[in-house]
């Protein structure tokens, strides 16, 4: 690592390896890393993946890429499958800990910042040229830039989609979803026309999900959580007329809750999980779970299943403001073999395997190139599940939603982009935030406060 | 003597026998020599294993590390006394007590419970205690996640026969609600356990000679006064040892609070373990959450020293 060592402040710092070398004790266990390899810098060193999908059918397809890539190239690729989640996370911070960081890691949109902000991420700016030249052009709001460098080379992205099952919609007469007056309507008339059928999934959770629907929920009303002076990255949410649209969706929550089962610990599963089986009638989600889901059950409903984009309040807003959220890949510093490296990411996010790669995700997470959502496209062409499951109404219907102005990252509440994005979302102060006021008995503007307070000790912002 | 034995005997030679010999007794005779070579192993893995990466903790405790950086910046002792000056740490370890002496009361009242049940002869009572034992079996994991499928609210089970008996009017978020969620967990979280409490006590159960009650009928002592008098004091030790092993481990709790609840809703089931991991793994605090883990450990190591001080599980309570 390039800054080992480095003091700050006029205050002693040490790394791992300083410690190591003078603990007696500690010996023992470098001798045990040293065996797990590593010491080299030069290119004949494998490349090393971390891959956050450990399911059979990606371990395959991977590995087959890997395979591929060496008998092309000649350069050996080692890949080590872990569970998306909590599991990568902390096994990425392991090898980076240990002094040994793998050379590619796996990078959402909204856990990049934490990484960036850290110094360890290389630019990959000539890798999005390169793949720009192979593919077509990558928009900015797919990539993550810090201090004035690309980070995260994206490969496939996902849009805010509020599902709703349009056989319920149509038999009592309801509007889709699209507003917040529209979306009460309907989760009021549903709940009183059926006894086993909530309106909606509203969660209040501190958990991933919970982060990103308050966080879109927020972005409802025209509220933001983060803003710009400068270098310096603020919380907003409890700074002057953006705290009242926060309070207003706060007030909103306490409302729609009524029409949910209790959702105050619902994660992703949870969710998506409630509208496929058949528990509530619409269900805000990043990316096509929901649908998948219930095509994957079999549901009668999985072919009424459709979208419209994040609902958001009339009364101040003309459109919707929804969240994309690409994922991709990102390379880390001090590792073993940075130009294999850049070699095989290049590799993996075009020509036939991103199409492959793409396919095997069942349009939940979807192509970051318009031209791929045409008929006659690489991707849609001869792949049954999407063109038989998927209306053309749908599939068009999300591209519009990712293309469009009204996407964005939740990094992009800033210019240049908010780093601290990520650290604000993972720490589930959002998420808390609303459960706070729906079930943890806080009044609105104690739990607003609680949650800035919170941000500011926590992620960098101030 | 075998003819294996024989065999290898006659191909070894005499004087490497006699040196073999010479060695072993030398080593079995001197206490030293052999308190050594039995205790190295032992020690060699508790150093590796519990003492090493406890200097870690505390050693990481003292710098600010981000859980996503190899660069240590020395914070100083000053961060513990932070961390337990925050009021994050202060209601976490609140959780902590409540859950880890929570569990351990269900525990001791089902496993010792248990025990007497299975202790007493009936037919079948050996098929009852291989049953009754059979939890302890299962993984941590298996039953946080199969709890938390049969407690769902929309399809579990639990809600499915509430509702069918009429104890419910709706169904009933059990992990969902801040009322519910620490007490599910708890329950669930030591239906497992309380076995280690059942295998305890049995064993000591059992080593009651079977006169002690004839003697105590024959005086005209009733059901309660002999479980007073002759089970109770020979049972107590056991249960003692048992309360302190599983509250440490129940303090330490983290796996079934973290398939189950991760600690929420909200933050009511957020125990220590659990705001650790959250620091590390969420905030990318790699320093703190250390502090966390020391701290927890200090706390242990005192309350251990004073349970044995206090109610001396050590001594073995004769009854005449």
């Amino acid at each position: 690592m390039e800054n080992h060592g480095k003091r700050h402040g006029g205050r002693p710092s040490t790394s791992r390896r300083a410690f190591l070398a003078t603990s007696a004790a500690a010996s023992l266990t470098a001798g045990v890393a040293g065996c797990m390899g590593g010491s080299g810098s030069g290119s004949s060193e494998p490349v090393t993946y971390i891959s956050n999908n450990n399911s059979p059918q990606f371990q395959e397809m991977l590995t087959g890429f890997a395979d591929q890539f060496e008998e092309e190239r000649g350069i050996e690729v080692d890949i080590e499958f872990t569970e998306i989640g909590g599991d990568y996370g902390q096994r990425v911070s392991q090898l980076i800990q240990a002094g040994n960081p793998p050379d590619i890691i796996n990078a959402e949109q909204f856990r990049i910042g934490a990484y960036a902000t850290q110094d360890i991420l290389r630019p990959v700016d000539d890798i999005i040229e390169a793949v720009e030249e192979e593919e077509e052009e990558v928009q900015d709001k797919f990539g993550f830039v810090y201090e004035g460098a690309n980070r995260l080379v994206p490969a496939v992205s996902s849009v805010t989609n509020n599902w709703y099952r349009t056989d319920v919609y149509d038999e009592l007469g309801l509007d889709a979803p699209t507003t917040w007056e529209r979306e009460r309507e309907a989760a009021q008339a549903i709940m009183e026309a059926d006894n086993d059928l909530y309106g909606l999934g509203y969660t209040t959770s501190a958990t991933v999900y919970g982060s990103y629907h308050a966080w879109c929920r927020l972005w409802g009303n025209g509220a933001q959580v983060a803003t710009r002076d400068g270098d310096t990255v603020e919380v907003a949410l409890d700074s002057g007329a953006n705290r009242d649209r926060v309070r207003e969706v706060l007030e909103r929550a306490q409302q729609m809750v009524e029409y949910s089962p209790t959702a105050t610990n619902w994660d992703w599963g949870e969710i998506y999980e409630s509208y496929a089986g058949g528990t509530t009638a619409t269900a805000v989600y990043s990316g096509g779970r929901p649908k998948t889901q219930s095509i994957g059950q079999d549901r009668e409903w999985a072919d009424t299943t459709k979208r419209v984009n994040n609902s958001y309040n009339s009364s101040n807003q003309n459109s919707s403001l929804g969240n994309s959220a690409a994922t991709g890949y990102a390379l880390l510093q001090g590792s073993d073999n940075p130009e294999g490296a850049k070699e095989f990411v290049q590799y993996m996010v075009t020509g036939d395997r991103l199409v492959e790669y793409a396919r095997a995700l069942r349009f939940h997470n979807i192509p970051i190139y318009e031209s791929w959502y045409e008929p006659g496209s690489a991707y849609r062409e001869g792949w049954d599940y999407l063109n038989e499951n998927f209306e053309e109404e749908t599939i068009q219907s999300e591209r519009e939603a990712l293309f469009s102005d009204n996407t964005q990252p939740f990094t992009a509440e800033t210019e240049p982009a908010n780093p601290y994005a990520s650290p604000a979302f993972t720490s589930f102060q959002l998420g808390q935030m609303f459960y706070d006021v729906t079930e943890g008995g806080l009044g609105i503007d104690e739990a607003i406060d609680q949650a800035a307070t919170t941000l500011r000790e926590n992620t960098g912002m101030e | 003597m075998s003819t294996v034995s024989d065999g290898v005997r006659a191909v070894v030679p005499t004087r490497w026998q006699r040196k073999t010999n010479g060695v072993l007794a030398s080593v079995f005779e001197r206490d030293k020599t052999l308190l050594a070579l039995c205790l190295t192993p032992a020690l060699a893995l508790f150093i590796l294993i519990a003492l090493l990466p406890m200097v870690w903790a505390f050693n990481l405790s003292l710098y600010e590390v981000s859980t996503l950086s190899p660069i240590w910046e020395w914070t100083g002792p000053g961060r513990l006394v932070d961390i337990v000056t925050s009021s994050g740490f202060q209601i976490a370890f609140g959780r902590s007590l409540v859950f880890g002496f929570g569990s351990v009361a269900f525990q001791l009242i089902a496993g010792v419970g248990l025990a007497l049940l299975v202790n007493k002869e009936f037919k079948g009572a050996v098929l009852a205690r291989a049953l009754a034992l059979l939890p302890y079996l299962v993984p941590a994991v298996v039953i946080g996640m199969v709890g938390q499928f049969m407690l769902n609210a929309q399809y579990g089970i639990i809600n499915l026969l509430l509702l069918r008996v009429g104890v419910l009017d709706n169904p009933v978020a059990f992990l969902g609600l801040p009322e519910t969620a620490m007490v599910t967990v708890m329950i669930v979280g030591s239906w497992k356990f309380a076995v280690f409490v059942t295998l305890l006590t049995l064993a000591r159960l059992q080593s009651i000679p079977e006169h002690f009650y004839e003697g105590a009928t024959m005086c005209g002592a009733n059901a309660y006064q002999k479980f007073r008098d002759i089970t109770l004091p020979r049972i107590k030790n056991v249960i003692l040892i048992a309360a302190l092993l599983r509250t440490l481990w129940m303090f330490n709790k983290f796996d079934i609070i973290y398939i189950m609840t991760r600690g929420g809703p909200g933050e009511s089931t957020t125990t220590i373990p659990l705001l650790a991991y959250e620091i590390a793994f969420n905030q990318y605090n790699l320093g703190e959450a250390a502090g966390i883990a020391a701290l927890m450990f200090v706390f242990l190591a005192a309350w251990s020293v004073l349970y044995f001080r206090v109610a001396e599980p050590e001594q073995e309570v004769r009854v005449a």
